[in-house]
């Protein structure tokens, strides 16, 4: 096994760079600034988890407030016309995707990880873990690494 | 020269981006196949002629990493090329996707510029 050798604060600063890295090349939005995770309690949230697996384990989650959510899941895939549920939840699901992987590939580059089917998931809060808040045009965005192992 | 490519991801929603930008980035594509994951990829292989196949590693039944395996075992599609567009952006991933025969690897998120370039490069190569 190996030990994740980067302080929680370190890891902070990796989920901002990786966030804001997805968040500017795919989905043509970017971080106006930081935010307290409280602020979320006052939205509806869609979100995805994903398990992480191989030399570290752990749980990664996304959660974006309802609005914020589907602006992005239209400009991500280049609509005029408000996307539905099923193609939101797509987008939010490939956006944890390419943040955990983002994250991974910086934290541990020289691992295999195999990561879980993304899972729908509203609660922005694990239990242990890095979390980060950041505030969008278009609404909130949180980001979360849990290592288990 | 106009192309046919597959696009291989278990995401409907990475299918779409991929199909649009590189229709966007002035590529001729005749058509566009689309499968969920490398079963349904080898099955559509089975009837289908591709240029190119554009493909996933993490997805269900069967990843790219398997699927990449089975091409090459199978003496008419091993000559198709193979760009990998995947999140895991580890140089263990990329490494082991090169070493199974892919001549180019993405990482996401990636710029329509950069997709463009590595899949002309590909195509040079694989038609010089």
């Amino acid at each position: 096994m190996l030990e994740i050798g980067l302080s929680e604060q370190l890891l902070g600063c990796v989920l901002r760079e990786c966030a804001e890295e997805v968040l500017g090349t795919m989905l043509f939005s970017e971080i106006l600034g930081e935010r307290s995770g409280d602020d979320l309690r006052a939205h509806n949230l869609l979100g995805a988890t994903l398990s992480i697996s191989g030399p570290l384990s752990g749980i990664f989650r996304t959660v974006v407030s309802e609005p914020a959510a589907t602006a992005l899941a239209a400009d991500f895939l280049g609509l005029d016309e408000t996307p539905g549920p099923t193609r939101v939840q797509q987008v939010i699901n490939e956006l944890a995707n390419m943040i955990c992987g983002s994250a991974l590939s910086r934290i541990e580059p020289e691992a295999l990880f195999t990561l879980g089917d993304p899972e729908p998931a509203s609660d922005p809060f694990p239990p242990n873990g890095v979390f980060q808040c950041f505030e969008l045009t278009e609404g909130l965005l949180a980001v979360s690494i849990e290592f288990t192992s | 020269m106009s192309y046919r490519v597959l696009i291989v991801d278990d995401s409907h929603a990475m299918q779409e981006i991929i199909r649009r930008i590189v229709t966007i980035s002035g590529l001729e594509v005749s058509e566009f196949l689309k499968a969920l994951n490398g079963n349904a990829a080898l099955e559509l292989l089975e009837t289908n002629t591709v240029d190119l196949i554009l493909t996933d590693v993490n997805m269900p039944e069967c990843g790219g990493e398997e699927m990449m395996r089975r091409l090459k075992m199978n003496s008419r599609l091993r000559h198709i090329p193979v760009i990998v567009v995947s999140t895991d952006a580890t140089r263990a991933r990329v490494e082991q996707m090169k070493q199974l025969g892919a001549q180019g690897y993405i990482s996401k998120p990636f710029t329509p510029e950069k997709l463009r370039s590595v899949i002309r490069q590909v195509l040079e190569t694989s038609h010089a």
